[in-house]
């Protein structure tokens, strides 16, 4: 017994390791982001914000409220969306649009939903646009929304999104910013 | 030297012959001799003569270079009596002019890039830098478009680099020096987990350019 109980404590140590090692989340899980899937046409709910995609959309043009058109390859996302329980800091400041290896962020070229203040309980409505090179309009991209400038320990909204699948307009006005009627 | 005769019984090998031999060497002049092979070979190097940096290669007006994760490409340079789209505004008593640099810009990072960075010299676009200005440029998009510029992965963007100088600072065909930045890339740790960092920044190509003078418009000039 005396010659066996140090080998099986070292099993036992080891086997505790690779289990901790198996188990362990990768670097840096302590700060990731809260996500919520959602699909389009579904309202999704992330720390104070309640969202809906209404919409996907691309086109080789868009103009917004202002007039301004600009050529480019573009994603257009129709959003609803609302605070929960504070104004305070409450803007629709995160939008990030991931396709294979590369990252977008919603563009400021032109006037949108992106970085719009939100209201607790009044829900508006508007959309945000994405640059992407020419031919980045292919498989599935992964779509994240949320209120933080820096998603870090914060709730996002999240949906995957055939780019594939949408068809590709000409032209898209980008809609006013608004209070949503309903 | 205390060696033993050789005794008779020895044998006169080649070995034994090679060991006497290197036995017979002092050891200080082993000492010297290699003393000698490595200041020789320092000396062959260059001796403690500071290595000069190998020359930032020079690129040309339309020529693409890339360096700090992006493709900058130089389309011209301006002295503009009218800002146009450049974010500088020139005091137009003091007949100040804007010095416009115009850049064809892509990110080839896989993430979205503020075009400024911070810190002197900076990694990014405003890392841009024409002798005898020391201000770090305005950044502002060629077509006008608002807000700061973001450089997504992958989308090519025309932008205008400005500065505000001095109405005798330049003139229509004088030559400037443009530096282009290079930078490594980092992950950062700790407070700064999982940002992205572009440090070490060096001069990484020199570009000669003349700048071409753009008058103001008959209407302006009134």
């Amino acid at each position: 017994m005396k010659k066996v109980l140090p080998w099986l404590l070292t099993l036992v140590l080891l086997a505790g390791a690779w289990v901790q090692n198996a188990v362990a989340l990768p670097d840096g899980s302590s700060e990731a982001s809260f996500l919520t899937p959602a699909t389009v046409g579904h309202a999704a709910t992330a720390r104070n914000l309640t969202l809906t995609v209404t919409d996907v959309r691309a086109a080789r043009s868009i103009t917004d409220p202002t007039g301004r058109t600009l050529e480019s390859t573009w994603v257009v996302v129709d959003v609803d969306a609302e605070a929960i329980d504070s104004q305070y800091g409450a803007t629709l400041g995160f939008a990030e649009l991931t396709v294979g290896e590369r990252t977008f962020r919603a563009t400021e070229r032109v006037q949108s939903f992106f970085r719009q203040r939100l209201v607790p309980g009044v829900p508006r409505s508007g959309a945000v646009a994405f640059e992407l090179p020419a031919d980045a309009l292919k498989g599935t991209g992964t779509l994240r929304l949320g209120i933080p400038s820096d998603a870090r320990y914060d709730g996002l909204v999240e949906l995957t999104i055939d780019l594939s699948d949408i068809p590709v307009e000409d032209a898209i006005t980008l809609p006013t910013t608004h209070w949503t009627h309903t | 030297m205390n060696a033993a005769p050789p005794s008779p019984v020895q044998e006169r090998t080649l070995l034994t012959r090679v060991r006497r031999m290197a036995s017979l060497i002092p050891t200080p002049w082993l000492i010297t001799a290699g003393g000698a092979v490595l200041l020789a070979a320092t000396a062959a190097f260059g001796g403690l003569q500071t290595v000069s940096p190998k020359p930032a290669p020079a690129v040309s007006v339309g020529e693409r270079y890339s360096g700090s994760d992006l493709q900058m490409t130089v389309q011209g340079v301006e002295l503009r009596a009218e800002r146009g789209n450049a974010a500088s505004f020139p005091d137009k008593e003091k007949h100040e002019k804007v010095l416009a640099v115009i850049v064809d810009v892509v990110n080839t990072f896989g993430k979205p890039r503020l075009a400024t960075g911070s810190g002197s010299p900076s990694p990014a676009v405003d890392g841009i830098h024409v002798e005898g200005i020391d201000e770090k440029p305005l950044i502002a998009y060629a077509d006008g478009s608002d807000g700061r510029v973001w450089l997504q992965p992958g989308v090519p963007v025309q932008l205008v680099l400005s500065w505000v100088v001095g109405p005798d600072e330049l003139h229509d065909g004088d030559e400037v020096r443009l530096t282009l930045p290079d930078s490594t890339h980092s992950v950062g740790t700790n407070v700064q987990r999982g940002v992205d960092i572009w440090d070490e920044v060096v001069v990484g190509a020199t570009l000669t350019a003349t700048v071409r003078e753009i008058p103001a418009s008959e209407e302006d000039a009134l």
